[in-house]
């Protein structure tokens, strides 16, 4: 690149041909004032806040489209300049509010920056009050344009850089102001939604929705919700581009760089992303868990060759428990080069993905296959072996030991007839489904609950024959705690589902239970000491029918006292929130044993915190990611499309209900490729706004020199 | 076709016309003609002459530019001639053609002048006339006096000779020969036409030659004269290696229609499209009508609203392309007619050429004329224009449209040229007399430069509507003491800032009107009046009590009732109700409503019977 | 991305080359059309140029000449250009603002007549200027104008006040 010399304000300033005299001061820290000029947008010289002299030219000339040449000589303080640059500015702040204190924008405003930086306060001018009521309308972002200054970057950034041809300026002269055919909304005038131009607007005419930003959460995570609320931090905009784009091993890979249960966690996991997924606001959050699922289906396993291949690290640990959150951990550390053995005391490994989840949301081949790629890693798991005291693990080599022991003990509640026979509880009685066993049930099943595992023992008891299936719970209908989907799913399949009730006690009928006493409720609470507060409905006492009753309200870890580990309320280990280390020496726990029950992305987030824990025990550097995907430069330009964000959520074909109600294959199909990469498409990229370069203040320079 | 073998088929048709015995008439229907009532005219001449079973030849014709004379209609009998009928109806046509077509009376009493060789005794001949003989007619020449709907009218005036001579020079030949001759756009102050074509032919890509005719001067040509703008396209085209066009017409059906005709004619003799004249010479023209916006006279916005984007005008980059007005092309084309050293003799010898003007506002004889640069503007103001008119003192002039600047009266010795007219070669001049508030008419000009700005440049977008903002308030009675200094203060930032020659001229009325007539906008500011009593804020109406007759005329044209009265009464303003919308003042058939602004004469409260207020005396 | 955009654009109607370069001359034709640019024609024009209708919308907003709303049956246009205001280009505009009822860009209720206030005229030596319907008038008096609108039609000029 043939270097330029020219020369700014007595400076000699070298660039690079094709550079312009701005982006050339201030590279070499020379700040001029600019408002419209953004560093990713071609320049348009509105704003004449660059405007400078340039000798043998004829008049002040915007240094944001001139081309810096050889031999230039550049001023860029004159009087005549200042003057003009504060006439500019003037311009601009008298048809702008002057309410700074009450914008949204304020101390972030660029153009409050340069009012400050020019010292503007008095206004000789008149006053202009744009005539545009604040447009809340629109999905996601607030469109101010009494706040506009027509910088034009927005435009660029929606035009040049996304291509997406949505806002425009509108009208000439004095009704020049920024817009769509006709004042559409957003979604009708074809907007991807991508942000752009939030971004690029230097002050608050265009803003997000403070309701559409995570709280909480630093402005990067904030933008980017689904990856910020993923437990184990998924890259999950990354993997759906790589669907968009047809390259599914290489969206797996994506997955696989954080959790070794992609297929798993593709069918099973509670996806808080979709609850935050800023296309939710839009229409519908995009079908990310189902994409997972697609993307773990097609894993030709080309990422293994960028795996880690550590030398051993000498150092033995021992896991207990080979659930999620154990045989995460187990994974990235065997991947670091520690030899890790795993206790199941089940006879098979998985934890509650085997023995909670029955198999037609989760078949025992796809646990197999994820678990059997563990073992390739080196794990070595140990089943059947119940672990009842720790030290003769460290006596036996193992330099650490991580409890991920899960709350496998049941809770029933202290009513009266609890303790009947045909009075199971949840977790007692999907363990012995998954495992085997013979149930006896009745015809009429009860469950008691609204969580997930409430559903699973419904749909589980229906699919073992029960005749009639009714399920009770305490929370109203539309805030159950179990997915919408299960509970859609159930109901279709037969259960009858009873909101709004609290039980005061179970209907012993010659030794076996005949139904159970509810009482409806308008609403519950919990007090300070965290007593639950009824208000119940006088007077609407009845008794819901039931020959088999099952409580799936909680359930608890079971830690051998011989463990010697500190327990808190409900039977959690006590173990530090960052280091997961417990009390005792060398002995860490994660997973739903510290926690109390929580979802399988959690267990599996709570097993790479606690490899990478052990890791700095032993004296390791803790860094588990891996590069499995090869590095992705996104293109930043969407493209035009008109109806983007119509496009319906895809959803994945499921049996019918009949056919689901008949066994244990799994309901849900998966998304076909189609469907997968239209889905995909739905994504809004959020993460492409944060490639956007950030604009500098006067201030930034001023640090410079 | 050669070029030999076209003109001889044009003059021989022309001839064959010449000598039959059919007289022509003719009639201006261009713009100012029709404005005029040419189009009512023009039936009645046609039915008259079906009627009396005349078999005469009716030519439309563009516009001569004696404007006030519109409908103007000219009758040629063979041997005769011409001769002009001036404000013609269509009674007076009726007449024309009973009296010259029917008898041979050419009615000396309702001619104006004659043009032709032969004389007619009574009446002028139109070289003799000094609004005619102060001209230099080189854009113009044919305007008004050819059939523009014929090529063969225009090629037997010499047409079309320009362009033949021109496809046997070199490249280089041509634009020596231009510029030579010295012809500039805008006249006599932007880049010689030799320089910009030279310059995009060295540009590398292919050119275009784009016409531009959206200035009231060039929609006159293209209605008058469209081969002389259309021969400058391809004279200018072929120098600068443009072998496609645009030619940029405002939207206005009759000029497109014009001009879109002598396209296609011209394609039909081989003189668009490929190997013109047999040469290796093509051209494409493609005719647009551009809808109205004044940033369309800058180059990139007109460029970029042909490639269909939104006409903002941008700050750099070279354009494949040479934009020249429609009045520089006509005047290439008489270029390469007459020669160079022809055309460098018009004006100044170091800024030689011509300037079409318009010549509009309180003038005795508005209209159009094409003036070699240097001529004084009072000569053109008074010699061609006939001064403000009996009984009006000229107060200023308006030089240069919109973007232009007040002149006062002690200026009108200025020659034409970039002192008088500075702002991109818009010929507009509009004389106002002490009967106009400068403020007022300049508040109007800014809100049209406002609403025009493109929106891009804050200096130009904000600092034209805060102009327009603090003018409107002095005028409604808002101003401040310190509204001059601002207003010159920002119109001076405004016109040094501004990214184009838009926002860079938009001040020129303002800051000229506040250099020569300061007092007037003093005299709003401070001492609440408006000395041409225009401004309704600073103005009251009256009715003088010597004049009104009673009449219901006044009461009946007040939209706010504000005027009591009745029958055989002297009629009363309520200065409450009235909001000076100055309805009244045409409305009374005797001029009994008044204006002051100020002190107002006493007037009685309530109406009192005609002629009892001078007796009653004014106790 | 979209269909149009891969396959091969057909030729525009009216046979204007389907690139940018014809989107005036397709916003005119729309417009002569219906009398008003449609959110159809908008679409459509889009279409055929590669374009979203925003930028479509966006060119044509930029000219006073495009309309997006029906206009009425007739059109008056008042000159305001500074040599018509000077000779009385306010007074006529109020005039036929009285007769019709509306202000300048406004349409009569009954869609009769939208009233239009001109920037400049084109031949301001014939000032004042009024065009109805796109006739040019010259040298226009208060009473003259109401007489123009007698003749477009005997409805919203009912109320012209005789020849004294």
């Amino acid at each position: 690149m043939p270097a330029v010399v020219l020369t700014i304000d007595g400076k000699e300033v070298q660039t690079e041909k094709g550079k312009t005299v701005l982006a050339a001061a201030l590279e070499a820290g020379i700040y001029i004032p600019h408002l419209c000029r953004h560093p990713d947008l071609a320049p348009l010289g509105a704003c004449r806040l660059c405007l400078v002299e340039i000798e043998g030219r004829p008049g002040p000339v915007a240094s944001c489209t001139t081309p810096a040449e050889d031999k230039m000589v550049v001023k860029t303080r004159t009087p005549q300049q200042d003057r003009l640059r504060r006439l500019a500015l003037e311009l601009i702040l008298a048809a702008h509010p002057p309410d700074c204190t009450a914008c949204p924008k304020y101390l972030k405003c660029e153009l409050q920056s340069l009012a400050q930086y020019l010292g503007i306060t008095d206004q000789r001018l008149r006053r202009r009050q744009k005539p545009f009521p604040v447009n809340t309308g629109n999905p996601l972002f607030v469109h101010d344009f009494t706040r506009c200054i027509l910088c034009g970057r927005c435009v660029q950034a929606c035009n040049e850089l996304r291509g997406a041809g949505v806002l425009n300026f509108v009208g000439r002269g004095r009704e020049t102001h920024i817009g769509t055919a006709f004042g559409l909304p957003l979604a009708e005038a074809g907007c991807r939604f991508c942000g752009a131009c939030v971004e690029a607007c230097p002050t608050g005419a265009l803003r997000d929705k403070e309701e559409a930003l995570l709280p909480g959460k630093n402005r990067q995570e904030a933008l980017v919700p689904c990856r910020s609320t993923c437990p184990a931090q998924i890259d999950i905009p990354r993997y759906v581009r790589y669907i968009k784009e047809g390259k599914y091993p290489e969206a797996a890979a994506v997955i696989r760089e954080k959790v070794p249960f992609p297929a798993v966690l593709g069918r099973v996991c509670n996806h808080p992303c979709e609850a935050n997924c800023r296309r939710g606001k839009v229409n519908a959050p995009v079908a990310i868990r189902e994409l997972k699922r697609f993307a773990a289906a097609r894993d030709d396993g080309r990422r293994k060759k960028n795996t880690r291949k550590p030398s051993s690290t000498g150092r033995r640990v021992a896991v207990v428990g080979a659930g999620p959150a154990g045989l995460t951990a187990a994974y990235c550390l065997a991947r670091l080069g520690h030899g890790v053995t795993v206790f199941e005391a089940l006879p098979l490994p998985g934890g509650m993905l085997r023995v909670g989840i029955p198999a037609y949301r989760l078949p025992k081949e796809i646990l197999d296959a994820e678990i059997k790629e563990i073992e390739e890693a080196g794990v070595e798991i140990k089943t059947g072996a119940k672990v009842t005291s720790l030290d003769p693990l460290f006596k036996e080599g193992y330099s650490a030991v991580l409890v991920a022991a899960g709350t496998h003990r049941g809770q029933k509640l202290s009513i009266p007839g609890a303790g009947l026979p045909g009075v199971l509880t949840g977790v007692d009685f999907l363990r012995a489904v998954n495992l085997g066993a013979k149930v006896p049930l009745g015809k009429k099943v009860l469950v008691l609950g609204g969580g997930n595992v409430a559903f699973d023992c419904a749909r589980v008891a229906l699919r073992l024959g029960a005749a009639e299936v009714l399920l009770a719970c305490l929370e109203p209908a539309e805030n159950m705690l179990a997915d919408p989907e299960e509970i859609v799913e159930a109901k279709e399949e037969g259960v009858v589902v009873y909101p709004s009730r609290t039980f005061t006690g179970i209907v012993d009928r010659g030794g076996r239970p005949a139904g159970v006493a509810c009482r409806e409720i308008r609403s519950f609470s919990f007090d300070e000491e965290g007593r639950l507060r009824l208000d119940v409905v006088e007077g609407s006492e009845h008794i819901l029918p039931a020959d088999t009753v099952i409580f799936a309200t909680g359930q608890r870890p079971e830690v051998p006292p011989e463990f010697g580990l500190a327990t808190g309320r409900g039977g959690v280990i006590l173990a530090d929130p960052e280091t997961l280390s417990t009390g005792k020496e060398g002995v860490f726990a994660a997973g739903d044993a510290v926690t109390g029950t929580a979802s399988v992305v959690a267990a599996v987030a709570a097993g790479r915190k606690a490899a990478a824990a052990i890791d700095r025990y032993l004296g390791g550097d803790a860094v588990i990611d891996e590069k499995l995907a090869p590095a992705e430069e996104p293109s930043p330009r969407l493209g035009r499309e008109e109806g983007f964000a119509f496009l319906p959520r895809r959803q994945a074909p499921l049996a019918p209900a009949e056919e689901r109600h008949a066994g244990f294959a799994e309901a849900a199909c998966g998304l076909g490729e189609e469907d997968a990469r239209e889905e995909a498409r739905r994504c809004l990229q959020c993460d492409l706004r944060l490639k956007i370069s950030p604009v500098k203040f006067w201030a930034d320079y001023s640090l410079r020199k | 076709m050669t070029f030999e073998q076209l003109k001889n088929r044009a003059l021989a048709e022309q001839d064959a016309l010449k000598n039959s015995p059919a007289p022509r008439i003719y009639v201006n229907t261009a713009a100012c003609g029709r404005a005029a009532g040419a189009l009512s005219v023009l039936s009645r001449i046609r039915s008259e002459l079906a009627q009396k079973k005349i078999a005469a030849c009716v030519v439309e014709t563009g516009c001569l530019g004696f404007c006030h004379l519109d409908p103007l209609v000219a009758v040629e009998k063979p041997g005769r001639p011409r001769v002009f009928y001036g404000r013609v109806t269509p009674d007076t046509a009726a007449s024309i053609i009973a009296g010259y077509l029917v008898g041979d009376d050419p009615r000396p009493d309702l001619a104006c002048f004659t043009f032709g060789e032969a004389k007619i005794d009574g009446v002028p001949s139109l070289f003799e006339l000094p609004a005619w003989a102060l001209q230099a007619r080189v854009a113009l020449r044919n305007c008004g006096l050819i059939d523009p709907g014929s090529i063969a009218g225009y090629i037997a005036v010499g047409g079309y000779a320009g362009l033949a001579k021109v496809l046997a020079m070199t490249l280089e030949e041509a634009i020596a020969e231009i510029a030579v001759s010295g012809l500039s756009e805008p006249a006599g102050a932007g880049l010689p036409a030799g320089e910009k074509w030279r310059a995009c032919r060295r540009a590398p890509g292919p050119k275009h030659l784009v016409l531009n005719a959206l200035t009231p001067e060039d929609l006159f040509l293209i209605e008058g004269d469209p081969h002389a703008v259309l021969e400058g396209v391809l004279i200018a085209a072929y120098a600068c290696g443009a072998e496609r066009g645009f030619a940029c017409v405002a939207e206005n059906p009759f000029a497109a229609a014009k001009l879109k005709a002598a396209a296609k004619q011209l394609a039909k003799v081989g003189l668009l499209g490929d190997g013109i004249l047999g040469s290796g010479f093509r051209f494409h023209l493609e005719i647009v009508e551009v809808p109205a916006a004044l940033v369309l006279n800058e180059e990139t916005a007109l460029w970029r609203a042909l490639q269909g984007e939104r006409p903002m005008p941008s700050p750099a980059g070279e354009l494949p392309a040479v934009v020249q007005r429609a009045e520089t092309l006509a005047a290439v084309s008489a270029v390469f007619q007459k020669g160079a050293a022809w055309y460098a003799g018009f004006g100044p010898k170091d800024n030689p050429g011509t300037k079409v003007l318009v010549l509009a506002g309180r003038v005795a004889r508005p209209g159009v004329a094409e003036f070699p640069l240097g001529t004084p503007l009072g000569e053109i103001v008074s010699g061609f224009g006939g001064g403000a008119g009996e009984g009006r003192s000229l107060k200023a002039v308006l030089a240069g449209g919109p973007l232009g600047n007040w002149l006062p009266a002690s200026a009108l010795d200025l020659p034409l040229g970039t002192e008088v007219l500075p702002s991109g070669g818009c010929g507009e001049i509009t004389v106002a007399t002490e009967e106009d508030c400068l403020v007022d008419l300049t508040r109007h000009i800014l809100a049209h430069t406002h609403a025009e700005s493109c929106g891009r440049c804050v200096l130009c977008r904000e600092g034209t509507g805060q102009l327009h903002e603090i003018l409107a308030e002095i005028t409604e009675g808002k101003g401040k003491p310190d509204d001059p200094d601002l207003l010159a203060d920002l119109g001076a930032g405004v016109k040094a800032g501004s990214l184009c020659s838009l926002g860079q001229n938009a001040p020129n009325p303002v800051l000229s009107a506040l250099a020569h007539f300061r007092s007037e906008f003093e005299a709003h500011i401070k001492r609440k009046r408006c000395p041409a009593r225009v401004c309704g804020k600073f103005t009251t109406f009256y009715i003088l009590l010597d004049r009104c007759r009673g009449c219901p005329a006044c009461r009946e044209a007040c939209p706010e009732a504000a005027i009591a009265g009745g029958e055989g009464l002297i009629h009363v303003i309520d200065q409450e109700k009235c909001t000076k919308c100055g309805l009244c003042l045409p409305a009374c058939p005797f001029g009994a409503v008044a204006k002051a602004s100020g002190l107002k004469p006493l007037t009685p409260a309530a109406p009192v019977p005609v002629g009892s207020w001078g007796k009653k005396g004014r106790a | 991305m979209v269909a149009n955009q891969q396959q091969p654009l057909p030729k525009t109607a009216g046979g204007f080359p389907p690139d940018r370069s014809s989107l005036l001359s397709l916003l005119q034709k729309a417009q002569e059309e219906k009398g008003y640019l449609t959110r159809e024609a908008v679409a459509e024009i889009a279409r055929m140029l590669g374009l979203s209708p925003n930028e479509v919308y966006s060119v044509a907003s930029f000219f006073a000449g495009f309309r997006f709303a029906p206009p009425g049956e007739h059109t008056v246009a008042v000159c305001l250009c500074p040599a018509c205001r000077q000779q009385g280009a306010g007074l006529i505009l109020k005039t036929i603002e009285r007769e019709l009822g509306i202000t300048p860009g406004r349409t009569t209720s009954d869609k009769k007549y939208t009233l239009e206030a001109a920037p400049f005229c084109g031949c301001s030596p014939l000032a004042p200027v009024v065009a109805v319907d796109g006739g040019l008038h010259g040298r226009v008096t208060p009473i003259r104008a109401k007489e123009l609108l007698a003749q477009t039609g005997a409805c919203g000029a009912s109320r012209t006040i005789p020849a004294r």
